[in-house]
Protein backbone atom coordinates (compact mmCIF):
# COMPACT_ATOMS: atom_id res chain seq x y z
CA UNK A 1 0.00 0.00 0.00
CA UNK A 2 1.65 3.58 0.94
CA UNK A 3 0.25 5.41 -2.09
CA UNK A 4 -1.10 8.81 -0.84
CA UNK A 5 -3.78 10.87 -2.58
CA UNK A 6 -3.08 14.57 -2.97
CA UNK A 7 -6.16 16.91 -3.77
CA UNK A 8 -5.33 19.86 -6.23
CA UNK A 9 -6.96 23.28 -6.56
CA UNK A 10 -8.32 25.71 -9.07
CA UNK A 11 -5.60 26.80 -11.16
CA UNK A 12 -3.04 24.18 -9.94
CA UNK A 13 -5.81 21.52 -10.98
CA UNK A 14 -6.35 22.94 -14.76
CA UNK A 15 -2.11 23.19 -15.23
CA UNK A 16 -1.91 19.49 -13.89
CA UNK A 17 -5.22 18.23 -15.87
CA UNK A 18 -6.58 16.79 -12.71
CA UNK A 19 -8.18 17.12 -9.52
CA UNK A 20 -6.27 14.08 -7.83
CA UNK A 21 -2.39 12.69 -7.78
CA UNK A 22 -2.05 9.49 -6.80
CA UNK A 23 1.56 9.06 -5.50
CA UNK A 24 2.90 5.56 -5.15
CA UNK A 25 6.04 5.17 -4.04
CA UNK A 26 6.07 1.69 -2.15
CA UNK A 27 6.75 4.00 0.66
CA UNK A 28 4.70 6.96 2.50
CA UNK A 29 7.02 9.99 2.22
CA UNK A 30 7.93 10.69 6.22
CA UNK A 31 7.44 14.13 5.76
CA UNK A 32 5.52 17.13 3.56
CA UNK A 33 8.78 17.94 2.33
CA UNK A 34 9.94 14.75 1.07
CA UNK A 35 6.31 15.00 -0.49
CA UNK A 36 6.77 17.99 -1.88
CA UNK A 37 9.91 16.67 -3.51
CA UNK A 38 8.80 13.32 -4.54
CA UNK A 39 5.74 15.05 -6.48
CA UNK A 40 7.85 17.69 -8.19
CA UNK A 41 10.08 14.99 -9.77
CA UNK A 42 6.97 13.02 -10.75
CA UNK A 43 5.04 15.40 -12.01
CA UNK A 44 6.24 17.86 -14.52
CA UNK A 45 3.66 20.20 -14.88
CA UNK A 46 3.84 21.41 -11.49
CA UNK A 47 7.50 22.71 -12.34
CA UNK A 48 7.54 26.59 -11.48
CA UNK A 49 4.11 26.51 -10.08
CA UNK A 50 3.87 28.02 -6.47
CA UNK A 51 1.92 25.98 -3.91
CA UNK A 52 1.64 25.62 0.01
CA UNK A 53 0.81 22.31 1.49
CA UNK A 54 -2.22 21.47 2.91
CA UNK A 55 -2.58 17.96 5.62
CA UNK A 56 -5.83 17.53 7.67
CA UNK A 57 -7.29 20.68 6.32
CA UNK A 58 -4.82 22.97 7.95
CA UNK A 59 -1.82 24.60 6.11
CA UNK A 60 1.89 22.20 7.00
CA UNK A 61 5.34 22.72 6.68
CA UNK A 62 8.21 21.05 5.62
CA UNK A 63 8.74 19.21 8.50
CA UNK A 64 5.31 18.19 9.13
CA UNK A 65 4.87 14.24 9.38
CA UNK A 66 2.52 12.77 7.47
CA UNK A 67 0.70 9.59 8.57
CA UNK A 68 -1.29 6.74 6.56
CA UNK A 69 -4.98 8.42 5.69
CA UNK A 70 -3.91 12.05 5.99
CA UNK A 71 -5.96 13.98 3.69
CA UNK A 72 -3.08 16.01 1.84
CA UNK A 73 -4.15 18.86 -1.06
CA UNK A 74 -1.49 21.34 -3.21
CA UNK A 75 -3.32 25.12 -1.93
CA UNK A 76 -1.89 27.78 -4.92
CA UNK A 77 -2.17 30.98 -4.05
CA UNK A 78 -5.71 32.10 -2.79
CA UNK A 79 -7.68 35.00 -4.03
CA UNK A 80 -10.79 35.05 -2.13
CA UNK A 81 -13.08 37.55 -0.98
CA UNK B 1 -22.03 31.46 11.60
CA UNK B 2 -19.07 30.09 9.13
CA UNK B 3 -20.13 28.74 6.18
CA UNK B 4 -19.18 28.39 2.11
CA UNK B 5 -22.32 28.65 0.63
CA UNK B 6 -23.22 27.88 -3.02
CA UNK B 7 -26.73 30.47 -2.84
CA UNK B 8 -27.15 33.91 -2.98
CA UNK B 9 -26.13 34.90 1.06
CA UNK B 10 -28.78 36.53 2.84
CA UNK B 11 -26.75 39.96 4.12
CA UNK B 12 -29.47 40.62 6.80
CA UNK B 13 -28.96 36.93 8.43
CA UNK B 14 -25.04 37.42 8.61
CA UNK B 15 -25.73 40.04 10.84
CA UNK B 16 -28.44 38.80 12.63
CA UNK B 17 -26.00 36.12 13.58
CA UNK B 18 -23.79 38.25 15.81
CA UNK B 19 -26.77 40.03 17.52
CA UNK B 20 -25.81 39.98 21.15
CA UNK B 21 -25.96 40.97 24.76
CA UNK B 22 -25.47 44.37 24.95
CA UNK B 23 -22.42 44.92 22.10
CA UNK B 24 -22.88 48.45 21.74
CA UNK B 25 -21.56 48.19 17.61
CA UNK B 26 -21.63 45.93 14.68
CA UNK B 27 -19.74 46.16 11.97
CA UNK B 28 -20.70 44.39 8.51
CA UNK B 29 -18.51 44.11 5.29
CA UNK B 30 -20.15 43.12 2.12
CA UNK B 31 -17.60 42.13 -0.72
CA UNK B 32 -19.30 42.29 -4.43
CA UNK B 33 -18.05 41.44 -7.67
CA UNK B 34 -16.47 44.80 -9.42
CA UNK B 35 -17.42 46.00 -12.98
CA UNK B 36 -13.61 46.36 -13.87
CA UNK B 37 -10.18 44.42 -12.69
CA UNK B 38 -7.18 45.41 -13.88
CA UNK B 39 -8.42 47.72 -16.99
CA UNK B 40 -10.22 45.07 -18.39
CA UNK B 41 -14.86 44.67 -18.06
CA UNK B 42 -15.21 41.99 -15.81
CA UNK B 43 -18.21 39.56 -17.38
CA UNK B 44 -18.11 36.93 -14.24
CA UNK B 45 -16.06 35.21 -11.72
CA UNK B 46 -16.00 31.76 -10.90
CA UNK B 47 -15.23 30.38 -6.68
CA UNK B 48 -14.11 27.55 -6.17
CA UNK B 49 -13.19 26.52 -2.63
CA UNK B 50 -11.61 23.41 -0.69
CA UNK B 51 -14.74 23.21 1.53
CA UNK B 52 -13.47 21.42 4.80
CA UNK B 53 -10.59 23.53 5.29
CA UNK B 54 -12.43 27.18 3.97
CA UNK B 55 -14.51 26.82 7.12
CA UNK B 56 -11.64 25.89 9.25
CA UNK B 57 -9.48 28.34 8.33
CA UNK B 58 -12.33 30.85 8.32
CA UNK B 59 -13.28 29.42 12.04
CA UNK B 60 -9.68 30.02 13.30
CA UNK B 61 -9.59 33.48 11.80
CA UNK B 62 -12.90 34.17 13.65
CA UNK B 63 -11.58 32.35 17.19
CA UNK B 64 -8.04 34.95 16.63
CA UNK B 65 -10.64 37.84 15.97
CA UNK B 66 -12.06 37.09 19.34
CA UNK B 67 -9.24 36.57 21.48
CA UNK B 68 -6.77 39.21 19.71
CA UNK B 69 -8.98 41.82 18.23
CA UNK B 70 -11.72 42.45 20.86
CA UNK B 71 -14.60 40.86 18.73
CA UNK B 72 -17.55 39.31 20.65
CA UNK B 73 -19.60 37.85 17.56
CA UNK B 74 -18.11 36.41 14.58
CA UNK B 75 -20.03 35.29 11.36
CA UNK B 76 -18.27 34.97 7.90
CA UNK B 77 -20.09 33.70 4.60
CA UNK B 78 -18.47 33.12 1.39
CA UNK B 79 -19.84 32.02 -1.99
CA UNK B 80 -18.76 29.86 -4.24
CA UNK B 81 -19.65 29.00 -8.13
CA UNK B 82 -20.56 31.47 -10.54
CA UNK B 83 -21.31 34.96 -9.60
CA UNK B 84 -21.94 38.18 -11.94
CA UNK B 85 -20.90 41.38 -11.54
CA UNK B 86 -22.80 43.44 -8.51
CA UNK B 87 -23.21 40.20 -6.75
CA UNK B 88 -22.20 39.52 -3.16
CA UNK B 89 -19.59 37.24 -2.68
CA UNK B 90 -18.70 37.52 1.13
CA UNK B 91 -20.11 38.86 3.69
CA UNK B 92 -18.32 39.33 7.01
CA UNK B 93 -20.13 40.75 10.44
CA UNK B 94 -18.63 41.66 13.87
CA UNK B 95 -19.99 42.44 16.56
CA UNK B 96 -18.12 44.36 19.93
CA UNK B 97 -18.55 46.54 22.80
CA UNK B 98 -17.72 49.45 21.15
CA UNK B 99 -16.99 50.77 17.17
CA UNK B 100 -13.31 50.77 17.17
CA UNK B 101 -12.76 47.17 18.01
CA UNK B 102 -15.77 45.95 15.42
CA UNK B 103 -14.11 48.03 12.85
CA UNK B 104 -11.06 46.82 13.22
CA UNK B 105 -11.51 42.92 13.74
CA UNK B 106 -13.94 43.11 10.69
CA UNK B 107 -11.10 44.85 8.44
CA UNK B 108 -8.73 42.20 9.80
CA UNK B 109 -10.87 39.75 9.08
CA UNK B 110 -10.81 40.05 5.42
CA UNK B 111 -7.40 41.23 5.07
CA UNK B 112 -6.78 38.05 6.85
CA UNK B 113 -9.40 36.00 4.95
CA UNK B 114 -7.72 36.99 1.41
CA UNK B 115 -4.18 36.19 2.55
CA UNK B 116 -5.44 32.30 4.17
CA UNK B 117 -8.65 30.79 3.33
CA UNK B 118 -8.18 28.59 0.46
CA UNK B 119 -10.66 30.02 -1.33
CA UNK B 120 -10.20 30.97 -5.51
CA UNK B 121 -11.67 32.92 -8.09
CA UNK B 122 -11.45 32.20 -12.03
CA UNK B 123 -12.27 36.16 -13.60
CA UNK B 124 -13.92 35.79 -17.25
CA UNK B 125 -13.38 39.27 -18.83
CA UNK B 126 -13.29 40.69 -22.61
CA UNK B 127 -9.48 39.92 -22.19
CA UNK B 128 -10.15 36.03 -21.84
CA UNK B 129 -10.61 34.17 -18.86
CA UNK B 130 -8.06 33.19 -16.22
CA UNK B 131 -7.30 32.33 -12.62
CA UNK B 132 -6.34 35.63 -10.20
CA UNK B 133 -3.61 35.07 -7.54
CA UNK B 134 -3.35 37.42 -5.48
CA UNK B 135 -1.85 36.01 -2.05
CA UNK B 136 1.31 33.54 -2.82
Amino acid sequence: MASIEIKLFAGLAERVGCRVLSLDDGRLPATVGELEQALRSRCPALAGCSFRVAVNRGYAVAATPLAPGDEVALIPPVSGG
Amino acid sequence: MIALSSQPIDVGAVLAAVDGAGEGAAVLFVGRVRDRNRGQTVQWLDYEAYAGMAEAEMEALAGLARTQHGAHGVAIVHRTGRLQVGEVAVVIAVSAPHREQAFEACRWLIDTLKQRVPIWKRERSLGGEEWLSEHP
